[in-house]
């Protein structure tokens, strides 16, 4: 050792070495200079390059030792989802950090990560990109940010540790999650629906995927507690808007869409109503429902519990399912709504004077769990929040 | 004699027990709060709607129509002009806000001339107005979790078939629902109002709710109760107690909900609102100290309350 110290020394001391030296590192300075790209590994670079605002015009110059992204939108407002979780992930290390305003993002070599331990990135390494979550095996479950898709893929970098990745993310859908619904064909008598809070109950709506190779995931049920009214001759469904959340697993052979489902409701969402076709068809029901008839000038209330469970979605034939979009694929949900406690749902029909109608007769039917005979107060029956009426009189 | 001094001394303690439990711990750990009135705080007085919410639901909506001026006689009257500012223009919508109470139930209503459907209600979907009264429960001028608010909403059913264009709305769809001053919400990343039940709260306060809409004028009409104190929940700070007086600071609002509230990249604040005394819309301050004061005294209940003189099958 003592020996190649010596050489050195006496190596810089030769002023032809020196001018080796000197001109082999002017070439080294030419050659960086010049718009020699790297070679990248295969794969790894499916998208064009982009500018990068405040650079200097020419595209992403190659930074060694550095994991460059951008994230592209699905669809949405902008083109970028901004501020957005992205997960760099080697073994069991996860480097965390978020996109600036326009969705891009890098990962650097010896940059300090809060709370985590310091980055090195290696050469010709496929590392993990998460989107939107944590460890790819959490993805589909809790999501930071409801308002977007979860997204997972690799990145591969080049010999000089160097790499870009631009991930696909899906702005979450905003779909109607129902919690009630009043079908009405009666134009004259007048209605109301009422869920009025007796005790502590609340209302869980749970879901399922209808397709296949794709499961449920994110929160599985959703549940409101609400005192609500309907009235009026009208079919119409309460909902509150939620977000629909897919997860899109780009490291799989085929890549796809591996999970669904709804994470939450949509922040400071109001209760709303949307219109409901009419499904059922009065005259061929085989199943309990009440008949009852009101003289005109007159009416009635009637009550009955209301309990258990009732499936809505597309497989049961009623308008109630959950369909929407993600990375080209058309995902529905089947809702189940379940009502832990017991709530009273109470519905008037009176039959203002002046039509000359005399009396109305009424079918009122409504498909929850176990009896349905709200005529027999106090000892009711029980069913759904979901309430049919007719007029089957034909008067009105 | 050791007898006598054994139940003399049992005696005592019993006392001392008895006394612990009736009237210390009453009045110490569960003091009553009895507030000192303000000048120009607004007095909700006695009084029960006449007829009753219960009944009003039982009145057909394509009947002559209740008048709120006659259902809350005798409460406090606020008139207000709201002017909810929209890209299409500004909504002046003169308005009376109608406040009393009885030993259950605070009453609210509202008549709110030419406010007219949700801008953003189409056939496919019906969005609400809303009026919402939000209140500083503890009166220390600092919102604090979980302070109390109502809001009432009302999704009127734009006019299609079996609706006349003209006259009472007969399709309408209304929704009581409970709030809470959060003091962190992930969404907005900071303090906020926020529903009870989306914060996993049970809806505690609701009571009766009635609702009725002139096509003609688009002026809404609103009546709707919630208790002054429910046993057994405790989740809302708005628990009051017989014989308590408190004063509590309050803010009206009036607003157009925006379906597309956080959805692909809008403001999760995106209302159309205006408030009373002034519109501070989205409220993301905890400062309350400006708000206006409110009073409910059930220290002295009067021998009859006015209006409704059988409470009925309320809630």
């Amino acid at each position: 050792m003592d020996n190649q110290m010596f050489s050195v020394r006496r190596t810089a001391k030769n002023p032809r070495v020196l001018m080796l030296l000197v001109a082999f590192s002017f070439f080294l300075l030419l050659l960086a200079m010049s718009n020699t790209k790297p070679v990248y590994a295969a794969g790894t670079v499916p998208a064009p390059q982009r500018i990068i605002t405040g650079g200097d015009g020419g595209g992403i110059t190659p930074t060694p030792n550095t994991i460059y992204g951008q994230i592209e939108s699905l669809g949405g407002l902008g083109p970028y989802p901004a501020r957005i979780l992205v997960n760099l992930i080697q073994f069991t290390s996860i480097w965390t950090i978020y996109t600036d305003d326009i969705g891009c993002f890098q990962f650097q070599t010896g940059a300090y990560y809060p709370g985590q331990t310091s980055l090195v990135i290696m050469p010709n390494i496929r590392y993990e990109i998460t989107v939107n979550g944590g460890y790819i095996n959490e993805m589909g479950g809790w999501i930071p940010d409801p308002a977007w898709g979860q997204w997972a893929g690799y990145v591969v970098t080049d010999d000089t540790c160097w790499a870009q990745v631009y991930p696909r993310l899906q702005p979450a859908a905003q779909v109607n999650v129902t919690y009630a619904a009043l079908f009405s064909n009666t134009q004259f008598a007048t209605l109301q629906y009422g869920l009025q809070t007796t005790s502590t109950f609340s209302h869980s709506v749970s879901f399922n995927v209808l397709n296949s190779g794709i499961s449920i995931g994110y929160s599985t049920s959703s549940s409101a507690t609400f005192t609500c009214w309907v009235t009026g001759a009208s079919s119409i469904s309460v909902a509150k808007h939620h977000y629909a959340n897919a997860f899109y697993d780009s490291t799989l052979t085929n890549p796809a869409v591996v999970k669904a489902g709804i994470s939450s409701q949509v922040p400071f969402t109001l209760f709303y109503s949307y219109p409901a076709m009419e499904y059922v068809d009065p005259s061929t029901l085989n199943v309990s429902y009440a008949d009852f008839s009101i003289n005109e000038g007159s009416g009635q209330k009637y009550q009955y519990s209301e309990t258990g469970s009732r499936t809505w979605g597309a497989t049961a034939g009623v308008p109630f399912g959950i369909i929407f979009s993600a990375w080209s694929q058309v995902i529905t949900l089947g809702e189940t709504v379940t009502t832990s406690g017991i709530s009273d749902v109470s519905f008037s029909v009176y039959v203002p004077s002046g039509y000359g109608y005399g009396f109305v007769n009424f079918r009122a039917y409504s498909p929850g769990a176990g009896s349905f005979n709200p005529l027999q107060d106090p000892n009711k029956g029980t069913g759904g929040l979901e309430l049919h009426v007719w007029d089957m009189s034909g008067k009105g | 004699m050791q007898w006598k001094r054994v139940l003399l001394f049992s005696l005592l303690f019993l006392i001392l027990v008895v006394s612990t439990f009736y009237y210390v711990l009453p009045n110490v750990l569960f003091r009553p709060r009895i507030d000192a009135v303000p000048a120009g705080a607004y007095v909700v007085p006695w009084m029960r709607p006449n007829p009753s919410i219960q009944d009003l639901l039982r009145v057909p909506l394509d009947q002559l129509p209740w008048t709120l001026d006659a259902v809350m006689a005798g409460a406090l009257r606020l008139d207000v002009t709201f002017r909810i500012a929209m890209p299409s223009g500004t909504r002046v919508i003169p308005s009376t806000v109608y406040l009393g109470h009885d030993a259950d139930y605070l009453y609210m209503g509202g008549r709110f001339s030419g406010i007219g459907p949700n801008p953003f209600s189409n056939p496919q979907a019906g969005y609400p107005d809303y009026f919402d009264i939000k209140f500083d429960v503890a009166n220390d001028g600092v919102l604090t979790f979980p302070e109390g608010g109502s809001m009432m909403e009302v999704v009127v059913s734009l006019p299609g078939p079996g609706t006349p264009p003209h006259g009472w709305n007969t399709r309408l769809f209304w929704s009581y629902l409970d709030e809470v001053w959060r003091n962190y919400i992930a969404a907005v990343g900071r303090a906020a109002w926020d529903f009870a039940d989306a914060y996993g709260m049970t809806v505690n306060t609701a009571g009766e709710m009635a609702a009725e809409y002139d096509n003609s004028t688009g002026t809404l009409v609103i009546i709707s109760s919630r208790h002054l104190w429910r046993a057994g929940y405790y989740t809302n700070s708005f628990q009051m107690r017989p014989g308590e007086r408190w004063v509590m600071g309050f803010l009206l609002e009036l607003g157009l909900a925006n379906p597309n509230n956080g959805a692909n990249g809008h403001p999760v604040y995106g209302d159309y609102v205006d408030g009373w005394p002034i519109n501070t819309y989205p409220y993301l301050s905890n400062d309350s100290s400006w708000w206006p004061k409110l009073v409910i005294d059930l220290t002295s209940p009067p021998q009859t309350i006015p209006g409704q003189t059988t409470p009925g099958t309320k809630t």
